[in-house]
């Protein structure tokens, strides 16, 4: 009885701190303790707020590399920022600034300055391909984080390739370009040649290019703007914002929201689940979606698919159309002049708009369709 | 015989759902008759909470706690064995669901889809066996937890004569909470205990590629401890405490 009776006050007890937890308990301060991914920890760690305990500034000889086709510059990947830019002198030039932080203390202070020696940038050249490496300690004393801010400059014509942790800043190059970067904040601007980005989280901006552009990203958020090549890519989650583009455009959004506008060429979407906007797009327009909501623009042939949810289509400018609308187990509103068929859970809208030059096709199953002109 | 019964009628509905799912191949989508399989199978958590409870409960309710708290055995050897029913089947179950999830997505060619995806092609064999292992691991684990805490709440609330029901689901959620404040302080005192990694694979520039994803051991040394705790405190409810 005595075991019993200790047994409920410690349950009283107990009950009684739980309940003030309980309580208490404020969800801004929640995090999962078990688990830590190691991606966030190096996105927290590549822009630490306080200065290092360690920072030095080298330069590296410059170098040429021999004229010819496939011409290649690769950057090794680098914890830390990276910017490339244009070198009108010809040569390749390359600068970088090793950064280390301890905990502020005298001796970690010497234990950076200790490692900071180990650590060194160089080049690795064979013919028309130079290679910017980094060798370093395979492994930091504990409580060290080690960053390499890289500043590079390449001349005309010569291919970049870098893969890279942390933000990175490539403009002005007349080359093609091939960046992985795994986190951070990417931007590659007024580049000639084509572009490849390959993106883990990140937020990737690529603007004013003149070749073709492709991009995959798995998470984060995507801005392509002024382009004058194709567009291709993918966004497995995130937001794609997508603009001002000459050719045409193809890209895949697996969960998330994409907003495409002004595209002279045409445009194929294929989504996932999310928010889909696309207007402005002089070309042909084809979007594919699983769930959600898309509201499209549509100036000439259309072919636009949605599984279930909402689906908008403006008819714009002076086009005619074809149009051949059907809504599975939903409805599609109209106040244009089609001739409607009803069947049970089934509507089809049918009939020419203007000279009808153009096919309109749309397919909604389980939701609503509203076909308007404006 | 009530459990096997039971248990029998749970997996008697498990089957009829597969049949019927794969007599709907070629009326509805693949990927719809894959996805609508899984469904029903939140089940599992309930049945383990529901069994882990009768299976104590039956005990009073027909009348045969009087043999069980009798019985010249040590606690241990009736709680484990409640566990082990509980243990073969949650193991029974998962097999059964696993293996027709299995048979669905290959009937319906959901799988084979996949596995010509181009990417699959560069996921190695290996990592997907290790991943497939840990995760149904985990899985069985995490509804043997539920279960002990399930079935200590049950007896914990036999020491009461009255509003046991409400005693069970408090306690039932004291030790969720318990579980919680274990795992944060775990992370602080059995901080020193090295951390483990696993693998996690993505698929870049073509290339598979692996990154470290770091699990703290702390909190999962403190956690394991306490369930420990929480086992002999039941058994030590069920031989000097509980009454019938």
């Amino acid at each position: 009885m005595k075991l019993k009776r200790v047994l409920i006050i410690g349950f009283a007890i107990l009950s009684a701190i739980a309940l003030w937890d309980m309580v208490t308990f404020d969800p801004d301060e929640f995090e999962l303790e078990i688990v830590n991914i190691e991606i966030d920890d190096v996105e927290r760690n590549l822009n630490p707020t306080r200065p290092p305990d360690f920072e030095e500034r080298r330069s590296l000889p410059s170098i040429f590399v021999e004229d010819g086709a496939g011409r290649t510059v690769t950057v090794d990947n680098m914890p830390g920022r990276l910017e490339i830019g244009s070198s009108e002198s010809g040569e390749i030039s390359a600068e970088y600034t090793v950064r280390i932080w301890g905990d502020g203390s005298r001796p970690a202070r010497d234990q950076a300055e200790a490692v900071a020696k180990e650590v060194e940038v160089a080049w690795v050249q064979d013919g028309g391909r130079a290679r910017l490496t980094l060798s370093r300690p395979n492994e930091l004393p504990k409580g060290l984080q080690l960053l390499v801010d890289v500043r590079l400059r390449v001349p005309h014509g010569i291919d970049v390739v870098a893969e890279h942790t942390g933000d990175v800043v490539i403009e002005g190059l007349s080359g093609s370009v091939r960046l992985g970067t795994a986190t951070g904040r990417a931007v590659v601007r007024q580049v000639q040649g084509p572009v490849t980005v390959a993106g883990r989280i990140a937020q990737v901006n690529v603007s004013r290019i003149q070749g073709p552009v492709n991009v995959s990203l798995q998470g984060g958020r995507l801005d392509i703007a002024q382009v004058e090549g194709e567009v291709v890519g993918s966004v497995s989650f995130g937001e794609l914002v997508l603009q001002d583009v000459a050719g045409d455009v193809t890209f895949r959004v697996g969960q998330g929201t994409s907003q495409v506008r002004n595209v002279v060429g045409n445009v194929t979407l294929n989504g996932g689940y999310g928010e889909t906007r696309i207007s402005g797009v002089d070309g042909n327009v084809a979007v594919t979606q699983t769930i959600g909501s898309v509201r499209v623009g549509v100036t000439r042939s259309a072919d636009l698919m949605l599984e279930m949810g909402e689906m908008q289509v403006y008819l714009e400018g002076d086009g005619g159309w074809s149009v051949d609308a059907v809504a599975e187990m939903g409805e599609i509103r109209t106040g244009l002049p089609l001739a409607r068929e009803e069947s049970p859970g089934r509507t089809r809208l049918s009939g020419t708009i203007g000279d009808g030059a153009h096919q309109l096709k749309m397919e909604v199953n389980r939701g609503t369709g509203v076909l308007s002109r404006r | 015989m009530g459990h096997r019964g039971e248990s029998a009628l749970i997996a008697g509905a498990i089957v009829v759902w597969i049949i019927f799912l794969l007599s709907r191949i070629g009326i509805w989508r693949p990927d719809v008759i894959t996805g609508v399989y899984w469904l029903p199978m939140g089940f599992l958590p309930l049945w383990v909470l529901w069994t882990s409870v009768q299976l104590y409960r039956q005990e009073w309710r027909e009348n045969t706690s009087y043999l069980m708290l009798s019985l010249p055995v040590r606690a241990r050897v009736i709680t484990s064995a409640k566990l082990a029913v509980l243990v073969t089947g949650i193991v029974g179950f998962t097999l059964l669901i696993l293996a027709g999830g299995w048979i669905v997505a290959a009937r319906t060619g959901f799988l084979g889809s996949i596995v010509r995806h181009p990417e699959f092609a560069k996921v190695p064999t290996e990592w997907i066996i290790k991943m497939s292992l840990f995760g149904y691991g985990g899985l069985v684990v995490g509804l043997v937890v539920l279960g002990l805490i399930s079935q200590f709440a049950y007896l914990f609330s036999r020491l009461f004569t009255r509003f046991q029901g409400l005693v069970m689901v408090w306690t039932w959620i004291l030790m969720i909470w318990l579980l919680g404040v274990a795992a944060d302080l775990g992370s602080v005192i059995f901080g020193w205990l090295p951390d483990f990694y696993l693998r996690s694979l993505t698929i870049f520039f073509d290339t598979p590629e692996f990154s470290l994803v770091r699990v703290e051991s702390g909190p999962i040394v403190a956690v394991a401890l306490l369930l420990i705790g929480i086992y002999s405190l039941l058994n030590v409810l069920l031989e000097q405490v509980v009454e019938v």
